[in-house]
């Protein structure tokens, strides 16, 4: 009986402090039918429809203004809106957990892991390890959080047919896991293009709400703009666009808390001295640049080693670590 | 916001079982649209019926994003919204539920682990909150409970979970004005792990449910840095991640300890691992920012204040420190007061007050000159120090792990020196060399008799080590040219010029004869190695040898080796100068000190090697001196000294009083035909003619007093056979003390009372002595 109770108190508390579902909004004039239209418009959480503009709002169909006021009223008032310390913010943070990448120096590097609940974007040349990190997180991140993992699914969005459930399952095996089940729990689609793209990243927000996700990768974000988009006459509107899509996923990482990772493909910078040693910058340009908040650029080592160094960090130095690509997913680097 | 789908195809399509539960306490006023909403699901749920196949989908969630009008598709959404499992087979998920994930508000406060589980360490206990107190109070000012991960308390024996609790409550300043202390348990009983589970504790929780600390630094040895960092990984699996410094280029030593030093929030590497002298050359860096705590391995290098590293360790800017020691006491109190005074700068005043205070009126009474007064001031004095610094320090010696280890039984060995050692030895003594240090006594002389007694040293353990001072003509050999045998060759070892060496060599091979006993031999010089690899050549014995030349990497391999069953190394020849500390020699079960060390620490750090955790059989430890040589002076200064240490540290009061000054001034003079010095010393009331009339009390050990061990002069009563056969063989034996472990029933339960009632102060780490016997044993002594 004590231990039902324990339960229930626990669920409760779950409730709490996961994401509130819009449901809760429900009281006043709000009914269960304006909540539905809210969930079909992918707004499943208060959070999502806290942050939600005015104007998104009023674009659901079946909303009217009044109805539209009252619900962000009630939205802010389980959301409130406000200031607060930076010692409480720093408290919060200071247990965010982290998912760890299979290397302990590169580990060590990012301070701890993939931090969840913001965006990491990994950029390089190919066969510089992009894809297989992302692979070890797609399974680190089922680990329970006491061994470096986010007790999560992970959604997995390929556009450039690189995704191999054979690695999963080589990986799978080093950290002792039911090989079958580190498949299930891994959602996987490829996007065809930009526009499916976004719209997946839509879709996944009713996902990410339905069961719990610690991970979504994106690999590549940009290998579809790319070519979606030419010349400098559609580049406002890549731009817009992608801008749009990085903002989703923000919105995700805020709203649910899930690491998301995204690829990036490099370009030969033409406007740097030519001949320069390394002279790679990641594309996107400067939305890309100013959306995600960790950005980590790899490079090939020796043989099987990467490097990896942080490119742009809030908090972390700017510093190397060496890891490497082994038959079951990112490791150390051997000793020689 | 866009949405991505038809709203005719989701709309009916919304069944929702995430809301089935509700919680009891929600708003009254939503509880009825709650229910509404459910009704309207319902209906939902059963439109919905016809669609689905027949097996188990009416409990799942059907994600709205599908379009379910095929099976396919409801396969799909089926799998797709399977609820998390990690995928380990038997995973029992963390106490407390999923945590979540990102930056989140974090209404309600509880502890990491649970206080309730079977075998939880519980080192904070908040107040007990009624449940009307608890409805009233600001939930994040409640205080919660500080719970040892389960990883660590399920391994975690009852002497340390007692030691890692009395670390936590220090620390924490709990048990007083102060946050320092020493742990002095002795070798074996699990210093490291006991830190390990007090610094991942205190980086993960505290009682305000946010880590107590954020970076904790672990100063050692050079050599034993890889060690902690290997003993961090094996016991946290991993969890934790260490910095450990060692090697690497200055500009990279300097950028990594910057980093660690400036960053103030979470670190990804919050253990710095560093040595004593990377840490005075960087400490600059190191003192600017806060660290949350510091834990000094081998704390015993810190007992001069005075020195650059101690200094440096001073300004480090913490209020937690932690310092660790097998052997805290080595020569002197004062260098006790650096120790203390380190952890806790406060505690015993600067060291004038603490010299006048204490230590002269202590050391006045431990003289067995001191008059009556004297000895009850030194010991009111004494009893006084031992409340101020007991609050502070704990010590459990190895007593505790009688309970898990094997019996030990530990034989001082005086064995006679040879004819020609007895040459080489009056000889030398009678020489003008030795005559004039001995006659002034200024500071200079005092470093002569200081060569002269390592001469004296090597002379009891083999002729060949001064044959090159005899070939030489060097002062003190004059009168030694025609000494050695005829036949005698310096390169070619003979064990019958040395009593010592005859005695070892009978009984290794008595060794190797009996079984697969693999045995440690130890000694302070290298040159004495040789001739045990000389030995071991002749007799064809595997070994493997260590010594201070060998590179740290090397020593592990060889270690290891030597201790798999099934390699063939039968010795260790160990420098107990360079690898005292730190080994794992559990391989033997034999081992020979063949030259005792001044500083009894250091001894007895080696003969810890091989009666530690790990070790199956039952172990023997020969300690070899040669009969009234110098050798058993030394040893006699040595027990002078521990009794100092147990004074202090072990609260034993019953420790003996010992030889006066003027007996330590005796070191060069010889009685050839005596059969122990020490013995002889002791005055010891319970042997007649040399025979042992009476044992010894029944509570004693072999960590008593040699008054208090038995004693033989011939072969009979000798635990060990080996031991017996060799004395009939080589007949060069003199006199044996011996004694063993404590039996494991004597050991008294103070363990489990202190699991049981973890409240109650620990009672183990007091042994209290039975004063009774005290008076009986000091009247011993008096007539010297």
């Amino acid at each position: 009986m004590e231990k039902l109770t324990n339960v229930q108190a626990q669920q409760e508390e779950e409730e709490e402090e996961g994401p509130l579902s819009v449901t809760k909004l429900i009281g006043g004039s709000i009914t269960a039918k304006d909540i539905k239209l809210l969930q079909q418009a992918s707004l499943h959480t208060v959070e999502s429809v806290a942050n939600a503009t005015k104007k998104q709002l009023m674009a659901i169909p079946g909303l009217g203004g009044g109805k539209v006021e009252q619900i962000i009223t009630e939205a802010n008032k389980l959301v409130p809106l406000g200031f607060l310390s930076a010692r409480t913010f720093y408290q919060m943070r200071a247990d965010v957990v982290q998912l760890s990448t299979g290397s302990k120096e590169l580990d060590k590097l990012l301070g701890g892991g993939i931090e969840t609940g913001s965006i990491t974007e990994i950029f390089g040349e190919f066969r510089c390890g992009k894809t297989q990190l992302c692979h070890t997180l797609a399974v680190t991140c089922q680990l329970p959080i006491s061994q470096k993992g986010g007790e999560g699914k992970c959604m997995y969005i390929d556009t450039e047919n690189t995704f191999r459930p054979e690695r999963l399952a080589a990986i799978a095996q080093r950290y002792k896991l039911n090989e079958s089940e580190v498949l299930d729990n891994v959602a996987f689609t490829r996007a065809h293009n930009s526009d499916q793209q976004t719209k997946l990243i839509q879709m996944a927000a009713g996902m990410l709400f339905e069961s719990r996700y610690a991970l979504l990768i994106v690999d590549s974000a940009m290998a579809l703009y790319r070519s979606d988009y030419i010349g400098r006459g559609e580049l406002a509107a890549r731009q817009n666009h992608l801008g749009l899509f990085l903002r989703m996923l923000q919105r995700l990482a805020d709203e649910f808390g899930v690491a998301v990772v995204i690829t990036n493909q490099v370009t030969a910078s033409l406007d740097g001295a030519p001949g320069m040693f390394d002279a790679k910058k990641p594309i996107g340009g400067h939305i890309m640049a100013h959306s995600s908040t960790t950005r980590l650029y790899l490079r090939k080592g020796k043989g099987e080693t990467r490097i990896c160094k942080i490119y742009d960090s809030p908090c972390l130095p700017e510093s190397e670590a060496m890891f490497a690509i082994l038959p079951d997913g990112i490791g150390d680097a051997r000793e020689s | 916001m866009r949405r991505s789908l038809a709203p005719s195809q989701r709309g009916p399509l919304r069944p929702e079982s995430r809301h089935s539960f509700t919680p009891p306490l929600l708003k009254k006023n939503k509880r009825s649209c709650q229910q509404e909403l459910e009704r309207e699901q319902e209906l939902d749920r059963r439109r919905l019926g016809a669609l689905r196949d027949a097996s188990n989908t009416s409990e799942l969630p059907l994600p709205i994003r599908f379009t379910a009008n095929s099976e396919y598709e409801l396969a799909i959404a089926k799998v797709l919204a399977r609820k998390f499992k990690v995928p380990m087979d038997n995973y029992v998920p963390d106490y407390g539920g999923k945590r979540v994930l990102g930056v989140r508000r974090c209404i309600s406060r509880r502890p990491l682990h649970d206080p309730m589980a079977c075998n939880a360490l519980v080192l904070f206990h908040p107040p007990a909150y009624t449940e009307h107190e608890r409805m009233g109070m600001d939930p994040t000012k409640v205080l919660v409970h500080v719970v040892v991960d389960p990883l660590l308390s399920n391994i975690l024996r009852p002497h340390q979970r007692e030691g890692v609790r009395f670390m936590y409550e220090c620390v924490e300043g709990k048990r007083g004005n102060f946050n320092g202390c020493i742990m002095a348990d002795e070798m074996g009983l699990g210093k490291t792990l006991q830190c390990v589970t007090l610094v991942w504790t205190l980086l993960r929780q505290g009682p305000e449910c946010k880590p107590t600390i954020n970076k904790a630094i672990v100063v050692s040895p050079s050599s034993l840095v890889k060690n902690w960092e290997k003993e961090f990984t094996k016991w946290l699996h991993g969890r934790l991640l260490c910095l450990p410094m060692e090697g690497g280029t200055k500009e990279n030593t300097i950028r990594a300890l910057e980093q660690f030093s400036m960053t103030s929030a979470r670190l990804g590497t919050p253990v710095l691992l560093i040595s004593y002298e990377t840490f005075r050359i960087y400490a600059e860096i190191l003192c600017k920012y806060e660290v949350g705590m510091v834990i000094c391995d081998e704390g015993h290098r810190l007992k001069n204040s005075d020195n650059l590293t101690y200094q440096a360790l001073m300004g480090l800017k913490t209020k937690r420190r932690v310092l660790l020691s097998g052997t805290p006491i080595q020569n002197d109190l004062t260098e006790y007061y650096s120790l203390v005074n380190f952890v806790n700068p406060e505690m015993l005043g600067t060291a004038a007050v603490f010299k006048r205070n204490f230590e002269s009126a202590i050391l006045r009474g431990q003289n067995t000159d001191s008059t009556e007064q004297e000895r009850q001031r030194a010991i009111e004095k004494t009893q006084e120090l031992i409340g101020l610094v007991d609050q502070c320090i704990i010590r459990r010696t190895n007593q505790i792990l009688t309970k898990y280890l094997p019996v030990k039984f530990e034989m001082v060995i005086c064995a006679k020196l040879t004819a020609i050692q007895l040459e080489l030895y009056t000889n030398f003594l009678k020489s003008d060399q030795v005559r004039r240090s001995l006659a002034d006594c200024n500071e200079k002389a005092s470093l002569t008799a200081l060569a002269d007694i390592t001469t004296l040293k090597k002379i009891c353990s083999h002729p060949d080590l001064i044959y090159e001072k005899l070939t030489a003509r060097e002062k003190g050999f004059e009168n030694s040219q025609n000494v050695l045998p005829s036949n005698y060759k310096p390169k070619d070892l003979n064990p019958e010029l040395s009593g010592k060496f005859m005695l070892l060599d009978f009984m290794l091979a008595a060794i190797r004869a009996e079984g697969n006993d693999k045995v440690v031999l130890i000694s302070n010089y290298t040159q004495t190695l040789d001739l045990f690899e000389q030995l071991a050549r002749k007799r064809k014995y595997g070994f493997v040898r260590l010594d201070g030349t060998m590179s740290i990497k090397k020593r592990s391999k060889v270690v290891d080796r030597f201790n798999d069953p099934e390699s063939d190394s039968f010795l260790f020849m160990l420098s107990s100068k360079a690898g005292g500390c730190g080994l794992n020699l559990i391989g033997a079960n034999r081992l020979f000190m063949f030259d005792p060390d001044w500083n009894p620490a250091n001894d007895e750090q080696a003969m810890a090697r091989v009666w530690r955790d790990g070790q199956k059989k039952p172990c023997y430890i020969y300690r070899l001196v040669a009969s009234g040589s110098i050798e058993e002076k030394i040893l006699q200064r040595q027990t002078h000294k521990k009794s100092l240490s147990s004074t202090i540290i072990d609260n034993n009061e019953s420790a003996e009083k010992h030889f006066t000054r003027d007996d330590l001034k005796d070191l060069f003079t010889f009685d050839a035909n005596i059969l122990s010095d020490t013995h002889d010393k002791l005055k010891c009331k319970r042997c007649v003619q040399n025979i042992q009339m009476k044992p010894p009390p029944e509570d004693t050990d072999c960590t008593s007093h040699l008054s208090q061990w038995y004693h033989c002069s011939n072969n009979r009563g000798l635990p060990d056979n080996i031991l017996a056969q060799a004395w009939m063989d080589c007949k060069c034996v003199s006199f044996v003390f011996h004694h063993r472990s404590q039996a494991q029933e004597i050991v008294p339960s103070a363990e489990e009372e202190a699991t049981d009632q973890p409240e109650e102060k620990p009672e183990s780490r007091k042994r209290s002595s039975t004063p009774a016997s005290d008076d009986s044993a000091d009247e011993d002594f008096r007539g010297f």
